[in-house]
């Protein structure tokens, strides 16, 4: 981006007169708010009662129930990333169902990538530690799909969902960091109202240019997890 | 000295033209919001004819059941969406829904809103979803306590201790204890203006490289909103983040279609790619100024695009600009 940037040469007055020119139009703009607000304020007090009903007025209160539509939780599992090596993950998610059909999701995830193998031949390495540590986060849509019970033994009944997932995020190692796709499918097993449990397959695809070269990178996860809804 | 002269001549009208732009938004959009409270204020100013009118229709709603009672062969049935009554013969056993009074496995504190079910029946399902099997159907009549909602499904508790999970279509007519129709809310296409808390993300081009962001935005009034965002950029050579907090005026906001404006200042960050030679990181303040426009798919989602001009005040000599145009979802919570 530095090398096609346009770059100006503006003098500290200008970048004043912006920043005059910005708060101008905010303190104009909040003027027309106030003044409009106090044009409606004597509306109210034009219209005239000419019957007044002797009838009670009703204390109507709008119903409001708890709700669980957000659901926090933990994962566990793999990742394996196409270049360095597969090691465990973990991580945490916030999500939040819109509707039965469609929820996001906010995923932070921790794992570790190594440069053992390059080691063997090329002594230096890759990375500046053999093992750097991976982070990635991305927000997520989904869509429930083959909603239905799944039946543990005889007795049990449970709630189940698939989902299918994509998104985008961003991924880091080695002070690097990647614009990160991810698209996986997972399963959802109700165990009660306020916690499932899930299983997660997600690939993660960023572009890479370690390795001299710069190309695009599949990276899939395999995770266990537990979610709450509150 | 030209070069700077130019500089300043070429931000500066743009800025005026944009705030221009916007400060004209959103005076525009508050004249309406004006216009709009007149009726709401005259509404507001006889709230007894409107209670008045409630109750006349809430008697009028009570009366077929006590009309059937004394005539059970015919029963005034107003039907949906015209204006006309039929007579229909109504069934030779009726509940008469007043009578069954609410049972004590139903009564479960304050907090627990119990409503009295009006349609033939309505369908106990095992979770909140249409795939999940109906394993119990509570008649006319019976008194339900509703304890809990996921998306638009309650969860129900019936007289006979029975819980499972109801639409909120299959609940919309039923009566509450003060024997007036329920209102389960947020279900009317209107009802979005009262929503407050937006979140999105879109994707785009900033610079003419891939641009994702997210949006999180919080409406004070129905035209004037406050949005942050947090932008991403990954380039070949370096990768920019960049967030701001804007002031967004959304003059036809009441519309299906709403074009936006609005200004803003942020932090932006450039980090070259370790990969090359020599690296130096970047980072500025910002400002920023947008016009959109939204498009409400239902009353939750909506397809937004974008376009914005950044200004990073890269020293006190330097500034960055940049252009960016992304189109993305968003939903209301």
């Amino acid at each position: 981006m530095t090398a096609k940037s346009r770059s100006k040469t503006v003098p500290l007055l200008a970048l004043r007169a912006t920043a005059a020119t910005l708060a101008t139009a905010c303190m104009l703009a909040l003027l027309a708010h106030g003044s409009a607000r106090a044009a409606d304020a004597p509306a109210a007090d034009t219209s005239d009662q000419v019957i007044v009903p002797g009838v009670e007025r009703r204390d109507v209160q709008k119903p409001k129930y708890p709700s669980n539509d957000f659901e926090i939780g933990l994962f566990g599992g793999t990742y394996s990333s196409q270049n360095f090596g597969t090691s465990g993950a973990f991580g945490a998610r916030l999500g939040y169902d819109i509707t039965e059909d469609f929820f996001v999701e906010a995923t932070y995830g921790l794992s570790k990538v190594s440069d053992k193998e390059f080691r063997q031949i090329l002594p230096g390495g890759i990375f500046t530690a053999e093992q750097e540590k991976l982070k990635y986060y991305d927000l997520s849509l989904g869509y429930n799909f083959l909603p239905g019970e799944v039946f543990i033994g005889k007795n049990w009944a449970k709630a189940s969902t698939m989902y299918v997932i994509g998104g985008v995020g961003s991924t880091s190692f080695d002070s690097q960091r990647m614009q990160t796709w991810n698209f996986g499918v997972g399963a959802k097993l109700f165990l009660a109202d306020w916690v499932a449990l899930r299983a997660d397959v997600r690939d993660h695809i960023f572009t890479l240019d370690l390795l001299g070269k710069r190309s695009a990178t599949q990276n899939p996860e395999l995770t266990l997890g537990v979610a709450f809804f509150f | 000295m030209s070069g700077a002269r130019s500089g300043l001549s070429r931000l500066l009208p743009r800025s005026l033209a944009i705030a221009g732009v916007f400060a004209c938004a959103f005076a525009w959009g508050n004249a309406r919001a004006a216009d709009a409270a007149v009726p709401t204020a005259s509404a507001a100013s006889a709230p007894a004819a409107a209670v008045a009118a409630s109750v006349a229709s809430a008697s009028a709603a009570a009366q077929p059941a006590s009309a059937a009672e004394a005539t059970p062969l015919v029963a005034a049935v107003p039907v949906p969406g015209s204006t006309q009554t039929v007579d229909i013969p109504a069934p030779l056993a009726t509940v008469s829904a007043p009578t069954v009074p609410v049972p004590d496995s139903v009564i479960g504190g304050d907090k627990i809103e119990r409503v009295q079910v009006t349609d033939p029946f309505i369908e106990l399902h095992t979770f909140p979803g249409r795939g999940y099997p109906i394993f119990f159907v509570a008649a006319r009549g019976e008194w339900i306590a509703i304890e809990l909602r996921h998306t638009d499904w309650y969860k129900v508790r019936t007289a006979g201790g029975k819980e499972g999970w109801v639409t909120r279509a299959q609940l919309q007519t039923t009566l509450a204890e003060s024997g007036l129709e329920h209102n389960f809310g947020d279900v009317a296409f209107n009802d979005y203006l009262a929503r407050r808390v937006e979140l999105g993300a879109g994707y785009g081009r900033f610079h003419q490289e891939p641009m994702i962001k997210f949006w999180l935005s919080y409406r004070l009034s129905d035209t004037l909103s406050i949005e942050s965002t947090l932008g991403q950029v990954q380039g070949v050579f370096s990768g920019t983040t960049l967030w701001h907090v804007n002031l967004q005026a959304e003059p036809w906001s009441d519309e299906r279609f709403s074009p936006f404006a609005g200004i803003g200042i942020g932090q932006f960050k450039n980090i070259p790619n370790q990969s090359l030679v020599s690296f130096q990181t970047t980072n500025a303040r910002l400002s920023d100024a947008i016009i959109g426009a939204r498009y409400h798919l239902t009353d939750r989602f909506m397809i937004r695009v974008d376009y914005a001009v950044y200004t990073a005040f890269v020293s006190e000599q330097r500034s960055l600009e940049y252009r960016a145009a992304t189109a993305g979802l968003s939903f209301f919570f």
